[in-house]
């Protein structure tokens, strides 16, 4: 128990500034690359973009449910805020991305943090309803009549994205998993200072016992308020990112099921990870783009006496994941990992293992 | 004298601290055996690994049946009936409402009523507020009121953890009366958990010391006994 | 105040599906502390069950009976096979099997009995005793049954023993052990009855919604106010949540067509009710974060 802990940690851990850049010169490299060879298809690239774009609304739930312990059934809404906030800026203003992406991330943080205020007074199911009712709300309220004009009503909005910046001959598809990557590593550096500032100890307090964190002199409301703003504000930059992608929004691609997809996304992904985020935003991502392949394909293959549906295949997946990876595949993988490098024939040979015969 | 309550090599760990190594003790048919200790020292990790509430090893024999793997419920049904610390009053039930939790699902009717006359009558006190809830009662008739939940059960064996906590001095006074009355009426095999050590060694016909999760000492509260299960108690020596 | 007292009798109506809801939601809530996603979606599957037994031959009445047995056993399998084996899994893991559970319902119910409406016959086409010109027969059928499931569900917890003892339970699980309650067995059984009971109200809706395999979706969520509303663990106030929001929804759009008629603006109409409803249930419990009928603050940490 008292061995030093660099023997249990496998995995080298890179400088996460050099992590980043890496990550970012790499999704370049592959653009350009493959812009040049064809190697990888335009096509490929908008899946990993959107795979990306989950990870970081998934990411943006965890910073509230996963490390400020708030369940939200709701970030549905901050997803389709943020998109709303990009066409417009956009389609309306003809805005530059990079002024649109941070206003898209400011409308979601006004908005995380004045639905919070008076919600986060809830707890357990009380929240969970909450939120739940901002995932159903949200769609229908961008119906609103009045604001038609603005938002399109039950049509949505199109708009063209813009071209690559600075003459990159590079495809749409091809340079927006480039920036998508970029505003992944800005987002997953952002949560991971937060997460480990004073701030971070403070949410992180409030999720083990909110009436202690209180008597430690914790502002609690202020702590959870801003926690779901920035978490917002995190889902909301990946809403924009998404519709940017798609180059529309419309009020029906972000009914609640989105909001329940983030919320598994964060569980099965691993709760409180940041990996976990990623693992729970690419899972997202597969099971609506190939579980209906796999129940055709499952259909095909046996005689069964009925159709089989992709939402069962998503179910049974979900309940076998939660038996057996209870913390999340992240967390289960780095078990894994972590068995399978004590358990190596020299593992034993370290000098400091005091328990060892 | 026979073995009522056999427990052998019983071991408990919290979240893999150990809590309890490898206690070994007997209650005997008709006699009070008292389980002492400084706090912490397990006595009621004992009573709720012997209940089967908490993961343990180990083997407990009850009237010459193995008992170890039994659900909590079976076990309260055999006749092992548990008071646990916290009392496990039914707040929002009335009195009588608590009463009839144990015969709720066994026993027909008419039982039910004699077996609420005969044990209230040790509690004239729970007798007047019956239909009142629970959760509005003093701690002490809270005490009492477990005390009798339990005895609704036809318990063979009755096991207290701490019924003196939290109370004042004449309501435990009051307690520990009605526990003699019931002792000596019917003869029950108790295992008290009690902290006040004058108090269990005045009423215990054994007593066991537990000492950091280990048996320390087992023996008779008499004259001798008394001094050596003092000091082992309050000096550890 | 003619439409007025329509739009409340509509309210009321409404509100009697929203209670039956609400009381399964509340059944598995009091022993768990659970909030099952999926009571909706399963209500929606027993519809189906009561509409293939009426497609065989069977009346309404033995069609729902048969259902209400068979969603019994639907509710403690689940419970014994999926639920059960996770009880010491983290709150959200549970809240993602809910989800699943949801999906899996909606998946078979789909790939049986397919996507399209289906029309369910109202058992009460020919209740004329009270006629009445805001509400219909099968609305008053509603409400009387509405009012009878609560009856009976109240007579179950206060008068009989295995409700003395499913009481014990939820409250003190440890204790009802200790004092040899096989706490296990009354959960299954507290799952089989709130499948039974959303069975119940899954027919009676269905002759209104029709049926589909999306049915329930915002029946579930409406009951989920419901419940929280008159306090999640009080079947009593469930029920009078139920007709709370019932109420509101319906009083929402009535006011807002009036403002128009009156003004000649639009502020809200049918399409805001959901949205406004929602808000004002959200502001209550905000208000009053136990529920409406709780003296104090809830105890739960």
């Amino acid at each position: 128990m008292s061995a030093p802990s660099h023997i249990e940690r496998p995995a080298i851990t890179a400088h996460p500034l050099l992590t980043g850049a890496a990550a970012i010169a790499g999704a370049l490299a592959l653009a350009a690359g493959s812009e040049a060879t064809g190697i990888v298809a335009s096509y490929t690239f908008l899946h990993l973009s959107l795979a990306l774009v989950m990870g970081i609304a998934v990411l943006g739930l965890n910073v509230v449910t996963g490390y400020a312990g708030q369940i939200s059934l709701g970030h549905g809404a901050f997803f389709a805020i943020g998109a709303y906030a990009m066409a417009m800026a956009v389609g309306h203003a003809a805005a530059p991305i990079w002024i649109a992406l941070p206003l898209a991330a400011i409308v979601c943080f006004c908005a995380g943090f004045a639905f919070a205020r008076p919600i986060l007074r809830l707890e357990g199911p009380y929240l969970a309803l909450a939120t739940f009712a901002l995932a159903i709300a949200v769609p229908q309220a961008l119906k609103y009549r009045h604001l038609e004009p603005l938002t399109g009503g039950a049509t949505g909005l199109h708009f063209v994205k813009p071209d690559a910046p600075f003459g990159l001959p590079l495809s749409p598809d091809r340079w927006l998993f480039v920036l998508v990557v970029v505003v992944a590593v800005v987002a997953f550096g952002l949560v991971r200072n937060v997460v480990q500032s004073g701030f971070g100890r403070s949410m992180m307090a409030i999720r083990e016992n909110e009436t202690a964190a209180r008597a430690l002199g914790i502002d609690t409301a202020r702590v959870k308020g801003l926690a779901f703003a920035l978490s917002a504000a995190v889902t909301g930059v990946a809403g924009a990112l998404h519709a940017l992608l798609f180059e529309f929004v419309s009020p029906d691609s972000y009914r609640f099921d989105l909001s329940l997809a983030i919320f598994v996304g964060g569980v099965v992904g691993g709760i409180a990870t940041l990996p976990g985020a990623l693992v729970g935003g690419a899972f997202v991502h597969l099971v609506h783009r190939y579980a209906d392949a796999v129940a055709r394909a499952l259909s095909d293959t046996f005689d069964l006496p009925l159709t089989l549906q992709p939402a069962m295949i998503y179910g049974v997946v979900l309940i076998c994941l939660v038996y057996l990876a209870p913390s999340g595949i992240y967390g289960a993988a780095r078990e894994m990992v972590r068995r399978w490098w004590m358990s190596r024939p020299n593992a034993g040979r370290k000098p400091a293992a005091p328990n060892a015969p | 004298m026979r073995r009522l309550l056999d427990v052998e090599g019983l071991s408990v760990s919290y979240a893999g601290a150990p809590a309890l190594h490898d206690i070994s003790l007997v209650v005997a048919e008709g006699y009070v055996t008292a389980l002492v200790g400084a706090n912490g020292a397990g006595k009621t990790t004992t009573l709720r690994a012997i209940s089967n509430i908490i993961r343990k090893t180990g083997s407990v024999v009850f009237d010459g049946r193995e008992i170890g793997a039994l659900a909590p419920d079976r076990i309260a049904r055999l006749g092992v009936a548990h008071v646990p610390s916290d009392r496990g009053t039914f707040r929002a039930l009335t009195v009588d409402e608590n009463l009839r939790v144990p015969t709720a699902l066994s026993g027909n009717r008419a039982a039910e009523r004699d077996d609420r006359e005969r044990v209230l009558h040790h509690f004239p006190r729970l007798a007047e507020r019956l239909g009142q809830r629970a959760g509005t009662l003093s701690g002490g008739e809270q005490q009492m009121l477990a005390i009798a939940r339990a005895l609704m059960l036809r318990p063979r064996l009755l096991m207290l953890d701490e019924p003196s906590f939290g109370l004042a001095p004449r309501v435990v006074e009051e307690v520990f009366a009605i526990l003699r009355r019931i002792r000596d009426a019917d003869r029950m095999s108790v295992l008290l958990v009690e902290q006040n050590l004058g108090l269990a060694l005045a009423i215990a016909d054994h007593a066991v010391v537990l000492d950091a999760g280990r048996v320390a000492l087992a023996g008779l509260p008499d004259e001798a006994g008394r001094l050596q299960i003092v000091r082992r108690v309050y000096l550890g020596a | 105040m003619e439409q007025l007292v329509q739009q409340l009798a509509a309210g009321l109506s409404n509100g009697a599906i929203y209670a039956l809801m609400a009381l399964a939601l509340v059944m598995i809530f009091v022993s768990t502390s659970h909030i099952n996603f999926a009571q909706g979606e399963m209500a929606m599957f027993s519809t189906y069950l009561a509409w293939a037994g009426m497609q065989s031959g069977l009346s309404f009445w033995p069609a729902l009976a048969v259902t209400v047995a068979a969603s019994f056993l639907i509710g403690i399998s689940v419970e014994r096979l999926v639920v059960r084996p996770l009880r010491d899994a983290p709150h959200l893991s549970i809240v993602v099997v809910f989800i699943a559970l949801l999906a899996i319902f909606h998946a078979f119910a789909g790939a049986i009995w397919g996507f399209a409406l289906k029309a369910v016959p109202s058992p009460f086409a020919d209740w004329t005793v009270v006629s009445n010109p805001y509400l219909g027969p099968h609305q008053l059928g509603m409400l009387a049954v509405t009012g009878m499931m609560l009856a009976a569900i109240l007579a179950f917890f206060r008068c009989t023993r295995l409700g003395l003892a499913m009481r014990a339970a939820a409250e003190n699980p440890t204790s009802a052990r200790l004092s040899g309650i096989p706490v296990d067995t009354l959960l299954a059984l507290g799952w089989g009855m709130a499948a039974g009971i959303g069975a119940v109200a899954g027919c009676l809706v269905a002759p209104v919604l029709y049926l589909e395999p999306g049915m329930m979706s915002g029946v579930l969520l409406y009951g989920f106010a419901a419940a929280l509303v008159g306090g999640i663990s009080n079947p009593a106030g469930a029920v009078a949540g139920g007709f709370i929001v019932g109420i509101v929804e319906n009083l929402v759009a009535f006011l807002g067509a009036r403002f128009e008629a009156a003004t000649g603006i639009y502020v809200f109409g049918t399409g805001e009710k959901l949205t406004l409803a929602l808000v004002i249930i959200v502001a209550m419990l905000v208000v009053k974060p136990g529920g409406l009928f709780s003296g104090h603050r809830r105890e739960r940490a």
